[in-house]
């Protein structure tokens, strides 16, 4: 297999890319070089490969920049069959093509892999950086095992020995022999804990037994000692109640005989006995409160008749209360009436003063001054408007003034312009103004401009467009007539130009490759003749035809001569027949040959004659073309191709258009210049009918200044009439607001006139001024307020006496009443009323009090009457139920009852205790049981029970605990899974052991295994192996070493290097360099061995040379180019001068580069 | 625990165990205690229990300490009857049995049984292997025919682990282990429900008692491509498996099977394939796996095991070295080596006699050789193809 071109047509970040690695060169190392600085895409060149040997995997990192659906990768490889294309997409299934898109079966590419998967050909096929680091290391980790080495080799698995070692170590995990370590130990040790824990807390079924029986012994002594202890101890109660029963019964009988005297007593409420007491307190208490109140009663009725009330003064009150604010009043009267007149004495001597400053003095009738706020109102108003007046005549007067000067300079300036005036007609102006604003405005100018640019640009473009013609030439017109063939036709001829085309190269390169056939086959033969001894068919056959010729001519003449000739023919016939004989399979091969090159020749000639065909087709095509060509113009080459005719044609299309717009533009520019001349002559008649001189008739800008100083000059004439009349209009507005004013002001005096004459202010015969009735007015106002005041104040005082008078006449109707002496002063004479009717009442309230207390008394001395008769029944009562007479007797009688009752409950007491000390139901029993009691005998029972309890008490106790702990020990055992529980776990464990067991055994047998089969392959490959990784290491480490041996090492045989020198090395001893080279050839001699039994599949070295040098560089590329004998060998790099590097060493190799186009 | 509460729950009239109430020499007076306080809970419920002594019993020293509630008969070794307590308006119901006294019983024990009584509906009580059984010792052997020859109307047979029912003139059932105990007891664990019908009839139900039940579960990965889908196709099959378990728990032995280009990888990363598959199962509820076996090759199309220097390996191991004597030699030594470390109970653990012993090595060898070739397969990039 053979990568001949590589299409990176969608991947990654190449579109359409292609590689081209060529044909093989028969003989020169097939070594090719990619250049492509980093991020070229190297890599992607390597996986792009594999991807279209095994499909684009389902991630793919190489859809970035083309999405999935669209990635795609196609080659062009030589297979054994022969060379075929092509294409991978990315799809699930069928995604290998065909170039016509038709998918293939996988196969079609793996079949000539020979089953080598994708991770088979990286290991076996590849070679990078790390690859080649690993592999040395795994030289040194194989401690230089020579099967191991030579595997690795071949299939690039540079750590084989590390998987070994790993199950190894897997193995040893569980166990190894002679180790305190490991699973296995861990999980015996977990048994023995297992197996303590369990007899731990497991009772066995022995023990078990043995528990019972001491439980069930403890628990009969326990109930033994038991019964004995209940009968001693009933036994010793029972003493000791005797024992403590006897003495209450003594005192019981003590008891009875203190209460049998008071039994004969009648029984009486226990209340009684506080009862009696208060009783008595009570009658005590009743007699003396009765003698008490009867001494007070006395007392208090001598008072109460002792009072005298004063009945008058008493008679009188009502009417003096009435006076008392009456008698408020004329102590007012008398204290304010002094200062009342003063102040009216102040007030007269105010208005005097008034009067004389108005001129009036000593006017009897100061009331008469007083103006009515009407006529001040209005007074004050005129005085208020008339500064207003007086200035706005002033003002109107000034402007009036002011008009007048603006109208005499208006008439100067208009007279000045009037003197210029033509007196133009409206309507001629008017005219004027629209010619020249349709001149200004029209777009003929711009129109002009333009349609004159592209009449200039078309006349260009038709003299290009013509030019283009050549050869034909001619002018425009001549162009349209031309007869020109169809557009279907040209495609037809063109078609059938290519087809007959495609046919002749096709053709061609089939008589190429047959001609190449038949040189290769001629000198094919001419080398198999020249074979020494090889004869051919034409020899033998001349030599055969001699030999026959002889024989007959010896025939003819059977002499010595003839025969010596036939003799010689037959001999020479033998040895070219033994000469065919023996070089039966080059003469095979001749035959081969002969038949080959006839077959090359004849095919040789049917591609030549299918030329011939294709070729006068083609001819034929080309005289009708020449005709067609003819047609048009005989200015045209007669032998052009369909194409140029074609092109020419469209050319002349273009010219033809070309010329058409030309002439479109022409026509603009006339009617464009047409409008300019129109508006020109308008605007020159309407200054001719104005009389105004006209200008250059064709210069706009002329026309239209002259047009515009005439509409200039009429505008500003306009304009200053309409000044002149403004300000006369002005001046007749000034003249009237003077007058208005002045009329304003006449009618403000006569206004004045008849407000003065209306008043007082008026009486002297003249009009008073302004100023002067303004003072008059101030005046006015201040006296009409103080003869205001003046009237008030008489009336206060008149009221005053008034009151004064009827409050002395009231007081002296009392006093005559109360028949008091008659005094002047009625205030004072008030007062001793006061102090009368005050006596008179205060006499009057202490005898009602007395009067009231009286009553008061009577009541409590009936309440205490009734008391002293309810305690005297109460007293019957008792003294009549026991017999007696007083109270005291009363008393003591209760005391005794009192005694017998305490007596009676003591008896009761030691009754009960009795009983219940003899735990007996009734006392009469228990009197009956302790009838015969010896204290003595039964204290000396007592102490000898006390003795023996003691003794069994311990007993039972004792049986007790042994039986408690027995049957503890028994329920300690439990009815629980913890014994399951843990037999549960020791299966498990044993499990675990098992299946440990067999995992290390069967890791055990696979290493063992792949030992002894890495001894086999040894075996195998040792000798083409061996020769060829010598050779290669000789290479590349440039003849340091010299030779690869082996010799027996400690766990089989190992790899030993033998340097120039003699010296032999083994890995341990040897560079990390070294180690690499020595990979390197190991990887060779892999690749060597494999083309040596298989078609060769191409290697891909990915840079490994980043840290080597120069010289190391240059022999490792001796290498490839060694390989790149057997095969294909692609190195990747992205350093340039390996390139040149490359070329030096293998002149053949071929360098592609990624960056740029592929050299 | 679970046969005592259905019992109750069934308010059922008598609890029959045919013996081997304990597994092994078991001498632990807890696990004794525990049996009697179930069985007293019966006692409490007025439920009688009989009771026979097989092989194990029979080597328990328990057997001979344990104090059981008065309502649970034991039968002795020498074959006696019991009457089930009933109405007198009801027919009969007694008990045969008949207790093992030594761990062995070579012979046939039916003729040891009483005749039947007259007119009761009786009912044998017998610790046997009948005919013999694979993994298990011959114990009180007789015939199916035997015991339908005695006149009982059933038998409730003891020893096999593993339920059969055989329905003939007497009704005869073994109803097999309560619990599974491995792989090896797979599937739902019952024991019998009988109840004799007023017409004698004989109705048998099988209640579920296990707590937990084994099963093999094969794992069809043909075709799978990807790991993700590998793990898909553990997790279905799971699922599959939990579907159709009965008990509280399930127990897996998953075994992948199919061609597949992870076939090498799946080998070499068998404990992470197993991890994940014991988290899957974890994840489909109340489901372990206990071991995952590995019987899936690559497919044929990516045969790279006949090509290439690791395929030129692999031939080398299965053709030439496997069938080394030498190669078996050494292997046998390791074997030996490694036996004897094992504790006495695991001696067996590469099999029980010779034969056995040479089939498991060759089994393990081939195994490693496969997984030493997997190991060399995915080794350079880690990936799977």
């Amino acid at each position: 297999m053979r990568l001949k071109r590589l299409d990176l047509t969608r991947y990654g970040k190449f579109t359409d890319r292609v590689v081209d690695f060529g044909d093989a060169e028969a003989g020169a190392p097939d070594l090719h070089v990619v250049y492509g600085p980093n991020e070229a895409g190297k890599s992607t060149l390597f996986a792009a490969w594999l991807d279209l040997l095994y499909a684009i995997p389902l991630q793919s990192p190489y859809g970035f920049l083309h999405p999935y659906p669209t990635m795609r990768i196609g080659a062009a490889i030589a297979l054994r069959d022969g060379p075929r294309e092509f294409v991978r997409i990315k799809r699930p299934q069928n995604s290998l093509l065909d170039l016509h898109g038709q998918s293939l079966a996988d196969n079609a590419i793996l079949a000539e892999l020979g089953g080598i998967d994708r991770d088979a050909y990286r290991t076996m096929f590849s070679l990078d950086d790390e690859t080649l680091e690993k592999g040395g290391e795994a030289i040194l980790k194989a401690q230089g095992d020579l099967g191991q080495l030579l595997f690795s080799g071949s299939s690039g698995l540079a750590d084989l020995s590390r998987s070994l070692d790993e199950a190894r170590q897997l193995a040893d995990g569980f166990y190894r022999p002679n180790a305190r370590s490991g699973e296995l130990h861990e999980l015996q040790k977990q048994l023995g804990e297992l197996k303590r824990e369990r007899e731990q807390i497991d009772t066995q079924a022995a023990k078990h037994a043995e528990l019972a029986a001491a439980a069930k012994h403890a628990k009969s002594r326990y109930d033994e000692a038991g019964a004995k202890r209940r009968d001693l101890l009933a036994r010793k109660e029972q003493i000791q109640r005797l024992l403590a029963a006897r003495p209450r019964l003594n005192k019981l009988n003590g008891l009875h005989a203190q209460c049998a005297p008071l039994e004969a007593l009648p029984t009486a409420p226990a209340a009684w006995r506080e009862e009696v007491a208060r009783l008595r307190d009570d009658e005590i208490k009743t007699q003396t409160q009765a003698q008490a109140n009867r001494d007070q009663r006395a007392q208090i009725l001598v008072e109460h008749d002792a009072i005298v009330v004063d009945a008058a003064a008493l008679g009188v009150a009502g009417r003096f209360e009435a006076l008392a604010a009456a008698q408020a009043r004329a102590l007012t009267a008398d204290k304010d009436l002094p200062s009342r007149h003063d102040e009216r004495r102040e007030l007269d001597l105010t208005i005097g003063r008034l009067l004389r400053q108005i001129g009036h003095d000593d006017d009897p009738e100061p009331q008469r001054f007083v103006l009515p706020p009407s006529a001040v109102e209005r007074l004050r108003g005129l005085i208020e408007t008339v500064s207003g007046l007086d200035a706005a005549k002033a003002q109107a007067d000034g402007e009036l003034d002011a008009a007048r000067r603006r109208l005499a300079a208006a008439a100067d300036a208009l007279g000045a312009a009037d003197a210029s005036a033509s007196g133009a007609d409206e309507a001629l102006l008017i005219r004027l103004k629209e010619a020249a604003d349709a001149l200004r405005n029209g777009d003929h100018a711009a129109r002009q401009r333009l349609a004159l640019r592209q009449v200039e640009d078309g006349r260009a473009a038709l003299a290009d467009a013509l030019a283009a013609l050549a050869p034909w030439r001619g002018e425009p017109e001549a162009l349209v007539g031309l007869t020109v063939p169809e557009a279907h036709q040209l495609q037809s001829w063109r078609a059938q130009a290519d087809a007959a085309q495609d046919r002749i190269a096709k053709r061609a390169s089939e008589i190429d490759r047959l001609e190449g056939e038949i040189a290769r086959l001629t000198a094919e033969r001419s080398a198999l003749a020249a074979i020494a001894g090889l004869v051919t068919d034409e020899d033998a056959n001349a030599i055969r035809g001699e030999r026959e010729r002889a024989w007959t001519e010896h025939r003819k003449r059977l002499d010595g001569a003839s025969a010596d000739q036939f003799e010689a023919l037959l001999r020479r016939d033998d040895a070219a027949a033994a000469g065919r004989f023996a070089h039966l399979a080059n003469l095979t091969k001749l035959q081969e040959n002969a038949r080959a090159l006839a077959v090359a020749e004849v095919e040789c000639a049917r591609a030549q004659g299918q030329r011939a065909g294709a070729a006068a087709d083609a001819d034929a095509l080309a005289n009708s073309m020449r005709d067609a060509i003819a047609a048009v113009s005989p200015l045209l080459p007669e032998n052009w191709p369909p194409a140029s005719l074609e092109a020419w044609l469209g050319r002349r299309e273009k010219a033809l258009g070309v010329g058409r717009e030309l002439r479109r533009c022409e026509a603009d520019l006339a009617a464009a210049e047409k409008d300019a001349d129109r508006l020109r002559a308008r605007l020159a008649a309407a200054l001719a009918a104005l009389q105004l001189p006209c200008p250059d008739p064709v210069d706009d800008a002329a026309l239209l200044a002259a047009a515009q100083l005439a509409l200039d000059g009429e505008a500003k004439r306009r304009q200053r009439r309409e000044t002149l009349d403004d300000r006369r209009r002005d001046l007749e507005a000034r003249k009237e607001a003077s007058e208005a004013a002045e009329r304003k002001r006449a009618q403000w005096a006569a206004n004045w006139d008849e407000a003065v004459r209306s008043t007082w202010l008026g009486e002297g015969g003249s009009t008073p001024t302004v100023d002067n009735v303004r003072g008059a007015l101030n005046v006015a106002a201040d006296l009409a307020t103080t003869v205001k005041q003046r009237a008030s104040l008489d009336e206060r005082i008149s009221k005053m006496e008034t009151d004064r008078k009827a409050f002395a006449s009231a007081v002296a109707s009392l006093a005559r009443d109360l028949d008091l002496p008659d005094e002047s002063e009625p205030l004072g004479l008030h007062r001793q009323i006061a102090d009368r009717v005050r006596d008179a009442r205060v006499q009057r309230d202490r005898k009602a009090e007395r009067a009231s207390d009286l009553e008061k008394l009577d009541a409590a001395a009936r309440e205490l009457d009734a008391h002293a008769q309810s305690l005297t029944l109460r007293k019957q009562d008792m003294t009549s139920h026991f017999g007696v007479s007083t109270l005291v007797a009363v008393a003591e009688t209760l005391d005794q009852l009192a005694r017998r009752d305490l007596l009676r409950n003591e008896i009761a007491e030691i009754a009960g205790e009795i009983v219940e000390t003899m735990a007996l139901p009734t006392l009469d029993e228990a009197e009956t049981a302790l009838g015969d009691v010896d204290p003595v005998a039964l204290g000396g029972e007592l102490a000898e029970l006390s003795a023996q309890a003691e003794h069994l008490e311990n007993e039972w106790r004792d049986a007790y605990a042994a039986h408690n702990d027995a049957q503890r020990q028994i329920d300690a055992i439990g009815g629980d899974g913890q014994a399951a529980a843990i037999e549960e776990r020791r299966r498990t464990a044993l499990l675990a052991i098992e299946d440990g067991a067999r995992r290390c055994l069967k890791l055990r047998a696979g290493i063992l295994a792949t030992e002894q089969a890495l001894r086999l392959y040894r075996e195998q490959h040792r000798s083409s192996m061996m020769a060829r990784a010598s050779e290669a290491l000789r290479l590349i480490s440039r003849g340091a070493y010299a030779n690869l041996t082996s010799q027996p090492g400690k766990d089989g045989e190992v790899l030993i290097a033998t340097g120039a020198d003699g010296r032999s090395k083994n890995v341990a001893e040897m560079s990390k360099g070294t180690r690499f080279q020595l990979y390197l050839a190991l990887r060779a001699a892999g690749y060597f061995e494999f083309a040596r039994n298989r078609t060769p599949i191409p290697f891909i070295a990915d840079d490994i040379m980043e840290t080597f040098d120069d010289f190391r560089a240059e022999e490792t590329f001796r290498l490839f180019s060694d390989m790149a004998r057997s095969g294909q060998v692609i190195y990747l790099t992205h350093h340039r001068h390996l390139c040149g590097i490359a070329r030096e060493v293998c002149p053949s190799a071929r360098i592609h580069d990624l960056s740029g186009a592929s050299a | 625990m679970r046969i005592v509460d259905l019992c109750l729950e069934e308010r059922v009239d008598a609890l029959l165990l045919a013996g081997d109430l304990y597994d092994g020499d078991q001498t632990s007076m807890k696990t004794a205690r525990f049996l009697a306080d179930q069985l007293g809970r019966l006692a409490e419920a007025n439920i009688p229990t009989f009771v026979i002594r097989g092989n194990h019993d029979a080597l328990s020293k328990i057997t001979r300490e344990l104090v059981l509630p008065e309502r649970v008969k034991v039968f002795g070794g020498r074959a006696d009857v019991a009457s089930v307590e009933r109405a007198a308006s009801e027919f009969p119901v007694v008990i045969h049995g008949l207790s093992y006294t030594h761990a062995q019983a070579p012979e046939s024990l039916v003729a040891k049984y009483k005749a039947p009584v007259a007119g009761a509906v009786n009912i044998g009580l017998m610790h046997t292997s009948l005919g013999g059984s694979p993994g298990h010792d011959v114990y009180g052997p007789c015939s199916v025919e035997d015991l339908n020859a005695t006149g009982f109307a059933y038998w409730a047979l003891g020893h096999i682990h593993k339920r059969a029912v055989y329905r003939g003139a007497a009704t005869v059932v073994m109803p097999g282990a309560p619990q599974g105990r491995d792989v090896n007891e797979a599937g739902a664990k019952t024991a019998t429900l009988v109840t004799i019908g007023d017409d004698r009839s004989v109705r048998l139900e099988e209640r579920l008692t296990s707590q937990a039940e084994f099963e093999r579960v094969e794992v069809d990965v043909d075709g799978v491509s990807e790991w993700r889908d590998l793990a898909g196709a553990i997790s279905r099959a799971l699922e599959a498996a939990r579907e159709r378990a009965r008990s509280a728990h399930l127990v897996t032995r998953l075994r992948l099977t199919g061609a597949t280009p992870l076939a090498w990888r799946i080998r070499r990363d068998a404990d992470l394939l197993t991890t994940e598959a014991q988290q899957r199962a974890a994840r489909t509820g109340d489901c372990w796996v206990e071991q995952l076996d590995v019987a899936c090759r690559p497919p044929s199309a990516n045969a790279s095991d006949g090509i290439g220097p690791v395929g030129e390996l692999g031939r080398l191991m299965e053709d030439n070295v496997l069938k080394s004597d030498a190669f078996r030699a050494d292997l046998v030594d390791l074997a030996e080596e490694l036996s004897k470390k094992l504790p006495p109970e695991c001696r067996e653990a590469f099999g029980s006699d010779a034969a056995a012993f040479t089939d498991t090595l060759a089994r393990l060898a081939t195994e490693g050789v496969e997984d030493m070739l997997a190991r060399l397969q995915a080794r350079e990039n880690g990936t799977a193809a």
